[in-house]
Formats: C-alpha cells, sequence, structure tokens
C-alpha cells in the first residue's frame, strides 16, 4: 500500500487563508508543482558539476548519517589514554594478550535443533583451537567451573528460538563467557547464514586466521573487541590468506569470514574477495562481571530502554 | 560565595582515588598507585585528623589516610596479608581515652578482635555496638566491651511452601545516630529491612522489592548490593545488581521513586550531608548525582574505571568555616528581599482594590447616563 504524502506544514500555512476549496487545491498544486521543478533544476545542476572538469575540485555533500551525526559520549576513546591502557594491562583478558593459546567450547541449549547443530559445525572451522561438547542438561555454572579448571579460555553457548510467524527453532543468541574470570557477554544472533546458503562460497582451509576488529570506538566496545580477540590466535598465518571480520555500526556487530586475493598482474588494484561464512550479526544485550550468574550476578552493563534516549546514541 | 562546592571521592577497581567536581562534571584530582591489588574496597571519613582526610581499605590488606586537599598520603596501616585481605567495612572507633581503627574482612576478621571466623561477614556497621550480617549469616550485634553476641536476629517465617528463605545481609545501617536500636538492612533478595531490638528478633517492617521489566527479561531477581539513609530518616536508597537505584518509605515499607539511568552494578550509594543530593559509584564507570526530592539526575561523572566505593562530601568538608557567617547574611538579605516583596504586593493589592472600586463608580454613573427607554406607561398616556 502506497501512503499518501501529507501535505507539508509550510505548504498548508501558505494556502490556508483561500476560503474556496477548489481554489485552494488549485493553488496548492501550483506551489507544489514549482517546488518539483525547482528540485529537478537543481538535481540536473549537480549531475552538470560533477561532470565539468572545472567544478571538479568543489567538496562532494556528505550525505547525513546516524553515524556522522552520532551524539557527543565521553566514553568514546579518541586517543591512546595512559589510565585506561593500564587498566587493560591488568584486566580479564591479560592472560590471552600475554601469548595464552585460545582455547573455546561451543555447546548449545539443552534440545539444539539443526539449524543450530549446522551453526555449529560451521563455527568449528571458523574459531580455531574450539570444541564441541553437547550440553547434557548440566547448568552453565557448572560448566564454567568445569571448562576453566580444565585451562579452557572460553565457552559459547548458542540459544535458539522462535521466529515471529515461524515454527522452526532457529539460532537466536549467544552467551560469551571468558574463563575463568569472566566477564559473560550475551548477544542477540540473527541474520544466520550458513557456508552452504552463500552463492559462490569458499572452503576453509586450516591456517590460522587473520582478525579485524572494526569501529568498536567506546570504552565498552574496546572491552567487546578484546573478548572476541580473545577467541582467535595471536599468531595469524598470512599464507592462509583467511580473515574473520567482526564490523561494528550502529551497535550491531556484523561477522563475516572471506578468503581475500591481490590480482599479480594489475598493481593498484583492490585486493578481491570471496566469502567464506559463515556470517550472521550481534547486538550487545548485556555484560556481566565475572562468569554467567543471571540471578545473582552484578551486570556492568545492561542494554536498558531507559538509556537509549536518542537514535544517535550507541553504546559500542 | 555562598555557591557550595560539592566533591565526590571515589575509590575503584584499579587502585585510582578521584576526586571529581559535579557541578563541572569532571574528575579534578586523581591519586593511588594504579594496580589491581590495591584496589579500593572501603572508605569512610577520618574527622579527627583533619577537615577532608579519609580512610581507604585497600585490597591487600593495606589502609591508607589520605588528605583529599592536598592529594597527599597522611598515614599507612599494614594489617598483614594473611590476617585482613579484602577488607570489607572499616570505620573509625572512638573510645573514651583513645580512638582505634577497625577494620574487618570477608571472612569476619577484625583488626583487634575476631568475631565469628567461619562465617563470611559483608556489611558491618558501628555506632555504639557493632553491628554484622552476611551471606547464610543472620544480623548480629556485637557488644565490643563484653565480646559477646549481645542481640541476633531470626529469620522470617517459611513461605507458603514451608522451604526456609536464605539470607544474605549485603548492608546495613543504624536509623539514627542516637538510637542504638533500630537498624535497617539490605539483602539480596531484593528486601529492606527495619529491625527493632526492643521489640523482636524479626524485622518490624520487611519490605520487598519486586524486579523490574529489565530484570524480569533478563531472568534476574532484584539484587540489593548497597544502601543509604537519608538524613531525615524516612528513607533508604538501594542500589541493585542491575543498575536499579529505588527510593523506599520506611514507614509504608514501599517504593516511592525510582533513579533512572543508571547501566551497570551500583556499587555504592551515598547522601549529601544536607543538600537533598544522592551520589552512586557504579560498575559502567560513572559516578550520577540525583536530586532526592525529584529522583531527576543533575549530573554525571564519567571516572572512566569500574567504581567501587564513595564518599560525598558535604558542606563542613568542604568549606571553611568563615563562609557560614557570610551565608547568614545572605539568608538576612533574602528575608529582607521577602519583606520588601510583601510590602509591594500590599501595596499593589490597595492599588487594585482602588483600581475595581473605581471601575465600578465609573459603571455606575454610565448607567446613570443613559437614556432609558419610554416606558409603556407613558406611551398610553400620549395616546389618550
Amino acid at each position: 500500500m502506497v501512503k499518501k504524502k501529507l501535505p507539508s506544514e509550510e505548504d498548508r500555512a501558505a494556502t490556508k487563508h483561500i476560503g474556496n476549496k477548489a481554489k485552494r487545491q488549485e493553488v496548492y498544486d501550483r506551489i507544489k508543482k514549482q517546488k518539483k521543478a525547482i528540485k529537478k533544476a537543481k538535481k540536473e545542476q549537480r549531475k552538470k558539476d560533477a561532470e565539468d572538469p572545472e567544478k571538479k575540485d568543489l567538496p562532494k555533500q556528505v550525505p547525513r548519517t546516524l553515524e556522522n551525526m552520532r551524539e557527543a559520549d565521553e566514553t568514546i576513546m579518541e586517543s591512546e589514554d595512559e589510565e585506561i591502557r593500564r587498566d587493560e594491562e591488568e584486566d580479564e583478558f591479560r592472560k590471552y594478550f600475554d601469548g595464552e593459546p585460545p582455547r573455546t567450547i561451543i555447546t548449545t541449549n539443552n534440545h539444539p535443533s539443526k539449524p543450530l547443530i549446522e551453526l555449529v559445525k560451521s563455527l568449528l572451522v571458523l574459531i580455531p583451537g574450539s570444541y564441541y561438547y553437547s550440553r547434557r542438561n548440566y547448568n552453565i555454572k557448572d560448566i564454567c567451573k568445569w571448562a576453566g579448571e580444565r585451562g579452557f579460555t572460553n565457552l559459547i553457548i548458542l540459544g535458539q528460538g522462535l521466529q515471529l510467524g515461524g515454527h522452526k527453532k532457529l539460532p537466536c543468541s549467544m552467551l560469551l563467557i571468558h574463563l575463568p574470570e569472566g566477564p559473560t557477554l550475551h548477544f542477540r544472533l540473527s541474520s544466520v547464514k550458513l557456508p552452504d546458503q552463500i552463492k559462490n562460497h569458499a572452503r576453509a582451509t586450516k591456517h590460522k586466521p587473520e582478525l579485524i576488529l572494526n569501529n568498536f570506538t567506546t570504552r565498552l566496545g574496546q572491552r567487546v573487541s578484546r573478548a572476541f580477540s580473545s577467541l582467535f590466535p595471536q599468531d595469524p598465518q598470512f599464507t592462509g590468506r583467511r580473515v574473520v571480520t567482526f564490523h561494528c555500526q550502529r551497535d550491531y556487530v556484523f561477522v563475516r569470514h572471506h578468503r581475500y586475493i591481490f590480482p599479480d598482474d594489475k598493481q593498484g588494484e583492490k585486493a578481491r574477495l570471496q566469502e567464506i561464512g559463515p556470517k550472521f550479526t550481534l547486538k550487545l544485550k548485556s555484560m556481566q562481571a565475572g562468569t554467567f550468574d543471571s540471578s545473582r550476578g552484578e551486570y556492568e552493563w545492561i542494554h536498558k530502554k531507559e538509556n537509549l534516549g536518542s537514535k544517535k546514541k550507541f553504546a559500542l | 560565595m555562598n555557591e557550595v562546592s560539592l566533591q565526590i571521592i571515589t575509590g575503584d577497581e584499579t587502585g585510582l582515588i578521584k576526586i571529581s567536581a559535579p557541578e563541572e562534571s569532571a574528575v579534578i584530582a586523581k591519586f593511588g598507585e594504579q594496580k589491581r591489588e590495591h584496589a579500593a574496597e572501603c572508605m569512610c571519613w577520618s574527622r579527627d585528623a583533619s577537615e577532608l582526610s579519609f580512610f581507604v581499605g585497600r585490597a591487600d590488606g593495606v589502609v591508607k589516610l589520605w588528605d583529599a586537599q592536598a592529594s597527599v598520603e597522611l598515614a599507612n596501616f599494614e594489617l598483614g596479608r594473611e590476617a585482613c585481605t579484602k577488607p570489607r567495612s572499616v570505620f573509625m572507633l572512638r573510645e573514651s581515652d583513645s580512638t582505634k581503627l577497625v577494620t574487618v574482612n570477608e571472612e569476619g576478621k577484625v583488626l583487634l578482635q575476631s568475631l565469628d571466623q567461619t562465617l563470611r561477614v559483608t556489611a558491618l556497621s558501628i555506632k555504639g555496638p557493632i553491628a554484622y550480617g552476611g551471606q547464610e549469616n543472620e544480623l548480629q550485634v556485637y557488644d565490643l566491651q563484653t565480646q559477646t553476641v549481645s542481640w541476633k536476629a531470626k529469620n522470617v517465617p517459611e513461605n507458603k511452601l514451608r522451604l526456609r528463605l536464605p539470607v544474605w545481609v549485603t548492608d546495613l545501617q543504624y536509623l539514627s545516630s542516637e538510637d542504638e536500636n533500630k537498624l535497617v538492612i539490605c539483602t539480596a533478595y531484593g528486601q529492606i529491612r527495619l529491625y527493632d531490638i526492643r521489640a523482636q528478633r524479626r524485622p518490624v517492617i520487611n519490605a520487598s522489592c519486586s524486579p523490574e521489566p529489565d530484570q524480569v527479561r533478563l531472568n534476574a531477581g532484584t539484587r540489593f548490593t548497597c544502601m543509604a539513609l537519608s538524613p531525615d530518616e524516612s528513607y533508604v536508597v538501594a542500589g541493585d545488581a542491575l543498575g536499579g537505584l529505588r527510593k523506599i518509605d520506611l514507614k509504608q515499607g514501599k517504593v516511592c521513586g525510582k533513579f533512572k539511568h543508571i547501566a551497570g552494578s551500583v556499587r555504592a550509594v551515598d547522601f549529601h550531608p544536607s543538600l537533598p543530593l544522592v551520589a552512586a559509584a557504579s560498575l559502567d564507570r560513572f559516578v550520577r548525582v540525583y536530586d532526592a526530592n525529584t529522583t531527576m539526575m543533575t549530573s554525571r561523572i564519567y571516572a572512566k574505571q569500574r567504581l567501587n566505593c564513595l564518599l560525598f562530601a558535604g558542606e563542613g568538608e568542604t568549606k571553611p568555616k568563615k563562609e557560614e557567617e557570610s551565608d547568614e547574611d545572605d539568608w538576612l538579605g533574602v528575608e529582607e528581599a521577602k519583606e520588601e516583596k510583601k510590602q509591594k504586593k500590599e501595596e499593589d493589592g490597595d492599588q487594585a482594590k482602588a483600581d475595581k472600586q473605581d471601575l465600578i463608580r465609573r459603571k455606575a454613573t454610565y448607567v446613570k447616563k443613559r437614556k432609558l427607554p419610554p416606558t409603556k406607561s407613558s406611551k398610553t398616556k400620549k395616546k389618550r
């Protein structure tokens, strides 16, 4: 259904004084036509300017987006901060950044559906040094304790749920717990595409992938990015040309897995990408200090409706 | 001159102590060595030594006395690593001839006296006898002179399913400085309780706070972490592990206000001694200052680290005494101005009255002047 555009406040004010309805409509249409003509002329002028070699140096118009209109936030880390750097040296991820190789357990909810098992399979390929353990009705707290004692550094628990209007149980949540001290990150998982669903996808090799963490600007974002990076080994094998990207935009984290190639014959050209998969989107819902304890745990950050306020505010 | 310069002292997980000014929304001073083992666990004022000095109990079992104005260390008390690591509470004990520093750690070990070595102590308060409680450790009052537990609370009755309710005291406070019989506690299970030692062993008021929509979504209950009693002792402000900060009326035992916009667990709450202001330090690295009456946020300060403890400096701590006199003068000035206003109002009122009377008089004359239509009787007379 096409929604009819309501006349603007300005146009209505211009014709408001006319009592006769037919006349008012006529005048209103005339104003509208004039405006349209001006808009068209402007557009044509812009097109001409773009082609004109003399006016090529004119500054390009930048479209206004939510990102570049982002509201000022004191937690955005602009430059190297000595105090924050020293804090990060001693935080929960210090062992990983000191060179401890990551070991990850991937598990699911109690009765995983087939789509969830498929996702687990592709995650095992995505994350090197990851092992699948079936859940077997164990408590998350017990798993954390058990895994922490055996030298695992991360625990991923995937959850499933019914989508709106659907009857299939699809992956919908991800719990990322850093062991043994925490933190616990709870994400909403959406837009999952497995490798088989991606057209012209490549097969992953066993090389250790490179990691790109993009656009995590705030202090919280920095902590989230550190949690992601602690999943992957710190010595990537560049011969594999495998790259995993965590791109943050408007508080959504887009996860992609590619193989790149530099074209040899044409220099200065961009690297070509081939997607390996899987790809999915994550949205942070809460970050808990310490390992998982939903009823009595202390939260470092929770997504709350009352804190949103503006569309131009972002947490990550 | 009559502006009150507010100051908030915070201690964080990395061992830094920061003084921030909520009016400028900025940190003005920071001191201490940044090390995670030096994490500030608890704080208290020391009004004996100087005007703006305070004790800080560190995670490694060292208690330090700091002077906030000069940002210098005044004294250092090594408690011994085995004896007192992770101090939970630090306070000044004033006896008739001497003052002592008492530090209590999580295992219930006290610097001077050992209370009960097997039970965990998470909250402790002193105004007279020591009161303490913790996880599965009911509220108790300990008399330091006789070294015995003089009073112990009794758990609330079993619920409808005849199940025992768990005990976890997270913060407590004596209701007033003179009265040693009334205690307020908050629990990790979302209750605010008022005990009257003379009346009974069970709480006189037991207010339980239901979780908010956000907490229901996360499948989490209300877990109170800290509490502060208002200066007029009519309500408490309690913070929980999910960033909720609530105002709870002690007479009705009901939530009477919510302070919003906190994104992480509230670790410490404190009232300004004279103004109606509440400051809350939370794990989301912010200190927020609220108006206690309207529950509106007045300012927030980004403290960069996860915060553990907080002290709200009152007027007495920040201002020299000389300024108070000028304050009084100002108050006199205000009263004079008020009187002037009143007089003016009266004068204005008189003027208005006169104007009204004049208008009525003029209206009357107008009515008089107006030509009246000829009456029927006169017409009939003419015809005749």
